[in-house]
Order: structure tokens, then sequence, then C-alpha cells
């Protein structure tokens, strides 16, 4: 059984347990502190995506379509809500017209 | 890094100016014409453009008509405005002239009412059953609205 051997070898080393290394705590705190500084902001790292599928001509001409697309769809809600409005008031504007030639004359006496 | 910010540029000014050309082209009228002021009617009643043509046309056919009506009224508020003046200066009423006022003024309301009656007939003329049933449907609705703001 040389496996055996070897495990008790090594538990009787174990049983002369070593000085922990006084710098542990101040190289464990260090290697975090490299690896945050590291790391980029997640806007950053977001913004270097998007930035690096722009860089591609396929993606550059689906992003200016898509900006092209969007602005025709804002303007077209933007006539569109202005023309019902615009539509209701002349509408309005025509009947209350129409209504007051029809009604008797409210004459004042203006001096 | 600089050449993304580049097309985003590109994009927002691109999507800005398809914006503005096509909001320009296809805005509502403004203007004080009357084909602007009667833009509702087509788009209230799904008229042809024959209908519409014909709708502004009887709407400009009018114009002399109605300038006549608002001279006459002009002309009863002058009236009354020189019976008034008579009554503070004088301490006096004109009845005879009273009378001759109110005669007019209820003809003037008689010729008002039936001129805008036949012109609104001669206008639903030219319009289906269904624009004409809307169209009365408006006005009606309108009656209803004013008659309980009131």
């Amino acid at each position: 059984m040389p496996d055996k051997d070897k495990l008790d070898l090594l538990l009787e080393d174990w049983q002369d347990t070593p000085e922990p290394d006084p710098q542990l705590t101040h190289r464990v705190w260090s290697r975090i502190a490299a690896d945050d500084n590291s790391r980029e902001p997640l806007t950053t790292n977001w913004f270097n995506r998007f930035s690096n599928i722009l860089s591609r001509p396929l993606g550059a001409a689906a992003f200016v379509t898509a900006c092209v697309v969007c602005g025709i769809t804002i303007a077209q809600f933007r006539v569109s809500y202005e023309k019902q409005a615009r539509t209701d008031q002349l509408a309005h504007d025509y009947i209350q017209l129409i209504k007051s030639q029809q009604d008797p004359i409210d004459t004042e006496v203006t001096r | 890094m600089k050449r993304g910010i580049s097309i985003i540029s590109l994009g927002l000014i691109a999507g800005l100016i398809t914006h503005g050309l096509y909001y320009q082209t296809f805005k509502p009228c403004e203007d004080e014409t009357l084909e602007c002021q009667l833009s509702w009617i087509q788009d209230y009643l799904s008229l042809t453009p024959d209908q519409y043509e014909l709708v502004v046309a009887m709407h400009r056919d009018r114009q002399p008509e109605i300038s006549a009506l608002e001279n006459q009224i002009h002309s009863l508020e002058a009236q009354l405005a020189a019976l008034e003046e008579e009554r503070i200066e004088n301490d006096r009423i004109d009845f005879i002239a009273f009378y001759g006022y109110l005669q007019e003024k209820v003809n003037l309301d008689k010729t008002r009412e039936s001129s805008t009656d036949s012109f609104l007939a001669k206008v639903g003329s030219i319009m289906s059953s269904d624009q004409q049933e809307r169209f009365n449907d408006m006005i009606r609705a309108y009656e209803v609205s004013t008659t309980q703001g009131s």
C-alpha cells in the first residue's frame, strides 16, 4: 500500500504547522485591489461593445437606418396628433359659425 | 471609439433631418385659405376630391352673401347705437324708430337662418346619405355639447 504510506507521511508533516506568512493578508488585498482596477466600468464596457458593432459597415448602416426610421415614425405620430387637434378645432369653429348664422343676432350697443 | 461616436452623430443627424422633412411635408395646414379652413370636412366625412372641390367652391360663392349679411348686421348695430344715444342724451325713446329696428332685426334673423339652412341643404346635396348623416350628427353633437355647457 504505497499510497497509504504517502498519506501517512503527509499527515505526519501536517502536525508541524508552519508559521503563516505575515504578508499574506496584505498580498490578498493587493491582488483584489489590482483586479478591481483592471476591470472597466460597466457603461464603458457597453459603449465599447456598441462602438465595435458600429465600426463594422453593416452595423453602421443598420444604426443610421434605425435612426431614420425612428425619425419618420416620431414625425408620423406628431403629424397625426397635430392634424387631429387642428381638424377638431376647425370643425368646432365651423359648426359654431354655422350655428351663429342660424341664431338670432345678439346686437350690442357700440358707442 | 472615435468612429463609433461619428456613426452615432451621423445617425442622429440623419434621423433629425428625416423627421424635419417628413413633418414639413405632411404637417396640417395653418393658413387662412378656404381650402385649409375646410380641410377638416374632407377628413371627417371622407369626401372625394371632386366633392371637396365642390364644397370649397360653394363656400367661396357664398362669400358675397355673407359679406352683405354682415353689412346689414353692422347697419342694425349702428341703428341701435343711435337710438340708445338719443335715449341717453334727450331722455326720449323714439318708439316708432325702435319698432322699425326690431322689425328689421326679425327680418334679418329670418333671412340669415333661411340662407344658412338652404346653404347647408345645398352642401348636403353633393354628399352621400352616409356623409350627410355624419355631418348632421356633428351638428347635433355640437348642439348637445353647447346645451350641456350653458
